[in-house]
Order: structure tokens, then C-alpha cells, then sequence
């Protein structure tokens, strides 16, 4: 496998950094490619430790990779976002990623021998992978790691439902908390988040509106994941103690067909940190990679 | 303004967490005139391995440094990034450094890591702790790294960073012309500092953090105003 930087200049002129991923030459998969689209939240730099993982492993199946940071993220040009998380997270998910992702596909295209794409996205990125893919009949499967299945919020964040998981979860850090003098020092002093507090408190409260098809379900991710299952593959993949893996389960039951398929990996939080959620991983995209016929059997 | 200015990054998480602050800073920089490079250079360090052992590092900050026409340039350090740059000018190998919030002390830099690695593990396993620190320690011997944030730490990382300095302005009081310190969420590390007569200030209204993802300003310009009129100097 060969790893060489590339960029391209977008429709506004700023230069778009990026990686190929090359598998050896006698391996390689005829026609078909794999770009990996991060999680991007963290601050407007995409993380790439689990790029680099996955379109390792695709190259080493014979399948040419590519990853890149948009225009305002990473080392890439144009202007970063102003604003807070939630800010950013609004762009994302209101789809400002995916005139970007169009492009980077048209420049893969025309610097590898590649026809057919496979998207692999992660949070943020599989909502603008399903987003893109809705856009690009080229895109022939693709494998969404924890994608958020509800509606976002607006901009500042001040609508969003935490999910159950996710409140699950910080009650149990309060509980932990409750005999620290700290934490009550910070209670007192109003250091602590009462927004989150409250959120969490009311997200476990019992409510039948919250059931099923009445949750508020990203629309667009699931036109996405519909458009590819009529052409190739769609795998749901995300950690049994992902934040959202109750929801996105849900949502799971509301597109299910029959090239739409999913997995709770276990001991599995929503970044796949561990060793073991790694390899549990790589078997996915291996069993991914064969079902598309991507995997080049002599690699 | 200084001509060459090299931008030192933290490693692991806070990487991808601060990095676009420092990109701003490099291209505000470049506005100015001034030639600026990455360490780590761009779209290297991607992977999930990280090592932390200083003959590592010193032999690739200056592999970077080289590209400059001094071959020691300005050096601006964030976090760890920080402690870098003033290793290196207490060791002559820089001759000006401005320092975002730096870590001083690498051994309390290596608890926060295996807290976080401890934190790691209440997402993962749901709420429970599986390893407590000393087992988090003796696997990553046993294993030859430390995982935290899914980024594999060398254990040579934990040995080095267990045997570094603590860097005190005492210790630095020689090299008081070549520092300039820019703090917005530690204020005691500034007064110490500004006690000993160093250049240091603190700059409250900064939204950028390394362990929160509520504060991503990732455009900071008094930070970067700071920074660049202190390079000029």
C-alpha cells in the first residue's frame, strides 16, 4: 500500500488537501474506490486515526482510497466557521459538507481508475456520505459507523433531544458524583452545565411520543440510505454504548430492506476506541468489501 | 515580525482538537510575511500510533526546522507543543519561543493522559471502569502502548515523559528575553510566570479548548494578535 498526499482547488477556489490510498498493483479491485468521511465536530479538524484504519484495509483488499478535508476543516482552505459546536454541527448537518464531497468524488475519479464509489462515514460524515450518495447515482454501497439518526437542532443547539443512551449515561456520572464535595462546590458556584442536567433528567422521562416512528428521524439520511439500497449495499454499524444506538435502531427497523443491514458491535463507545472494536471493525469492512465485490479475492 | 515561525502542535486528541486554531494562526502569520511551517507537517500524523520519546521528537522538530533558511526559527508551542518549544530553547536549539498554555510538567501531562484513558473506558463498557490506572500502566508495558482515545501511545512515551522535568520559571529564569507565555484557562500557571517577571498573559475571553468540544474557537483572533505582536518583537 502506498499513501500519497493529493489536493484539488473546489468550485471556490480554495485548495482541498487529501490522501490517496494506493493498494499494490497487481491487486487491485477493477473500477472501484473508497472514500472515508470523518467525524468532523471535534473542533473543525477532521480526525483521521480511523480514516487511515479503514482505507488501510481497503487497500490491502486491492480497493484505492481517498480521504480529504473540506473547504474551512483540517488543513484545507477557506474560511473556518464561526460559532460554537453546535454552530458547526448544524452546517454539517443541514448537508453544507456535500457540495465539497461531490467534487472530491469527480477528483477521484478522474485521478484513479475508479467508477464505482463506496462511502465510508463516520458521525457527521455518514449523514453527508448518505447525503452525497442521494445526489451521485455513482455510489454503489456504503457502511455509516454511528451516524446521528435524528433531526438536528438548529444552531445553537437549544432543540436537541438528547438521546436515551446519552442521558443513560450522564445520570450514571452524577449518581458516581454525588458524594463529591467537588462536584457539589461546582453545583453551588454554577459551574455545571444545568442545560445538560436538565436535558438529561428530561430525556428519561417516560414519554410515549418518543417510541418508534414518532421519533424525529433525519429525513435526508434516510432518502440517502434508500437511494444506495436500490443500487448496492447499505451496513449501520455502531457501538452497543453509543450515545444514539437505541434511536438508531429504531430508525434501523424504519428503512429495513433487504440491502440494508446493521451490527451493534459490543464494549463499543460511539469513536471505536479500542483494540477490540478496531478489529471487530476491520471484519466489517472486510464482509462489507466482499459483498460489494470490491475485495479483489487474490488480495 | 520574525521571518520563520515554526507551529508546534499537541499530540493525541488535543491534535485534532486545537489544530485548526493553529492553521489560523499559521495563515494570519503568513499575511504578515512571515514563512510558516507545521510540526507535524501536515497530513502526517494520521495514524493511530503516537510516540512521545524526546529523541524522537527532537530529531523530527528538527528534521522541520531544517527547512528553514536559519534552520532555527521562531517557535510557537501549544500544550505539549509548548513544553517542546521550551525544552528547546533551554537547550539553545531555539532562540524565541511564545508558548499557548503549556504543559510544564510532563509527569502530571501522563496522569491527565491515562485519565482520559480511564474515561475512555465509562463510554466504552457503560459506565464502568475496567483497568484503574496502575493496570492501565502495567498493559501498556505488557503491550508496548498505552490506548487512549483510540490513539496507541508508546510505552516508551509513558518512560519519557515519567522521567522529564517539571520546567519551572525558575529553571528558566536564563532564558526570561526568549519566552513569551499566552494563558486563557490556567490563570495560576500565568501569575506564576508574570511573578518571576516573564512575559505572560492571560486572555480570558478565548473559546478554545483541548478537552471540551462546547469551546472550538477555532478562529481566536486575540490569541493570534498576541501572538504575532509578540513575534515581532
Amino acid at each position: 500500500m502506498t499513501v500519497t498526499p493529493c489536493a484539488f482547488r473546489n468550485r471556490d477556489g480554495h485548495f482541498l488537501r487529501g490522501l490517496f490510498f494506493d493498494p499494490p498493483q497487481p491487486h487491485r479491485a477493477a473500477g472501484v474506490g473508497l472514500i472515508y468521511l470523518p467525524g468532523i465536530v471535534l473542533g473543525y479538524t477532521a480526525v483521521h486515526r480511523l480514516a487511515c484504519e479503514v482505507l488501510g484495509w481497503g487497500a490491502r483488499a486491492g480497493v484505492p482510497g481517498y480521504v480529504f478535508d473540506h473547504a474551512g476543516i483540517g488543513y484545507s482552505e477557506g474560511a473556518t466557521l464561526a460559532g460554537t459546536h453546535e454552530a458547526l454541527a448544524y452546517h454539517v448537518n443541514s448537508g453544507g459538507l456535500v457540495p465539497d464531497t461531490l467534487e472530491a468524488m469527480r477528483h477521484f475519479r478522474s485521478e484513479r481508475a475508479v467508477e464505482r464509489i463506496l462511502f465510508v462515514g463516520h458521525c457527521a460524515g455518514a449523514l453527508t456520505a448518505s447525503y452525497a450518495a442521494g445526489e451521485d447515482p455513482g455510489v454503489a454501497g456504503m457502511v455509516l459507523l454511528s451516524p446521528p439518526p435524528l433531526r438536528s437542532a438548529g444552531p445553537d443547539g437549544s432543540a436537541a433531544p438528547m438521546p436515551a443512551e446519552a442521558a443513560t449515561q450522564r445520570l450514571r456520572l452524577y449518581r458516581e458524583k454525588l458524594l463529591s464535595g467537588r462536584a457539589w462546590g461546582r453545583l453551588a458556584s454554577g459551574r455545571t452545565d444545568y442545560r445538560t442536567l436538565v436535558r438529561a433528567i428530561r430525556a428519561r422521562l417516560p414519554r410515549a411520543s418518543r417510541r418508534g416512528a414518532n421519533l424525529p428521524f433525519n429525513e435526508r439520511l434516510i432518502e440517502g440510505i434508500r437511494a444506495v439500497s436500490r443500487r448496492g449495499q447499505v451496513r449501520i454499524i455502531a457501538g452497543d454504548h453509543d450515545e444514539r444506538v437505541r434511536e438508531l435502531a429504531e430508525m434501523v427497523r424504519c428503512v429495513e430492506g433487504p440491502r440494508v443491514s446493521s451490527a451493534v458491535l459490543p464494549d463499543t463507545s460511539h469513536g471505536f476506541v479500542t483494540d477490540e472494536s478496531m478489529r471487530l471493525l476491520s471484519n466489517e469492512i472486510d464482509g462489507f468489501l466482499r459483498a460489494v465485490g470490491g475485495r479483489d479475492r487474490t488480495g | 515580525m520574525t521571518e520563520e515561525v515554526l507551529l508546534l502542535a499537541p499530540p493525541l486528541e488535543e491534535h485534532a482538537r486545537t489544530l485548526r486554531a493553529l492553521v489560523g494562526l499559521g495563515a494570519a502569520l503568513g499575511l504578515r510575511g512571515a514563512r510558516v511551517e507545521h510540526w507535524p507537517p501536515p497530513l502526517e500524523r494520521l495514524d493511530r500510533t503516537e510516540d512521545l520519546a524526546f529523541s524522537r521528537l527532537d530529531g523530527s522538530i528538527a528534521a522541520v526546522a531544517d527547512r528553514f533558511a536559519s534552520g532555527q526559527p521562531a517557535l510557537v508551542g501549544l500544550r505539549f507543543g509548548g513544553y517542546l518549544a521550551l525544552r528547546a530553547v533551554m537547550e539553545r536549539r531555539a532562540s524565541r519561543a511564545v508558548l499557548w498554555e503549556p504543559v510544564t510538567d510532563p509527569r502530571q501531562f501522563l496522569r491527565e493522559i491515562v485519565r482520559v484513558a480511564i474515561a475512555n473506558q465509562l463510554t466504552t463498557y457503560g459506565g464502568n471502569v475496567r483497568f484503574n490506572a496502575e493496570a492501565l500502566l502495567a498493559n501498556a508495558r505488557r503491550d508496548g502502548y498505552l490506548l487512549v482515545d483510540g490513539y496507541q501511545l508508546s510505552a516508551a512515551s509513558l518512560d519519557d515523559l515519567e522521567k522529564a522535568p517539571d520546567i519551572t520559571p525558575e529553571h528558566a529564569d536564563a532564558f526570561r528575553g526568549a519566552l513569551s507565555f499566552v494563558f486563557w484557562r490556567n490563570k495560576r500557571g500565568c501569575e506564576r510566570w508574570q511573578e518571576r517577571g516573564f512575559d505572560a498573559v492571560f486572555l480570558p475571553g478565548v473559546r478554545l479548548a483541548w478537552d471540551s468540544i462546547r469551546y472550538v474557537d477555532a478562529d481566536p483572533a486575540a490569541l493570534i494578535g498576541h501572538t504575532a505582536e509578540r513575534l515581532q518583537r
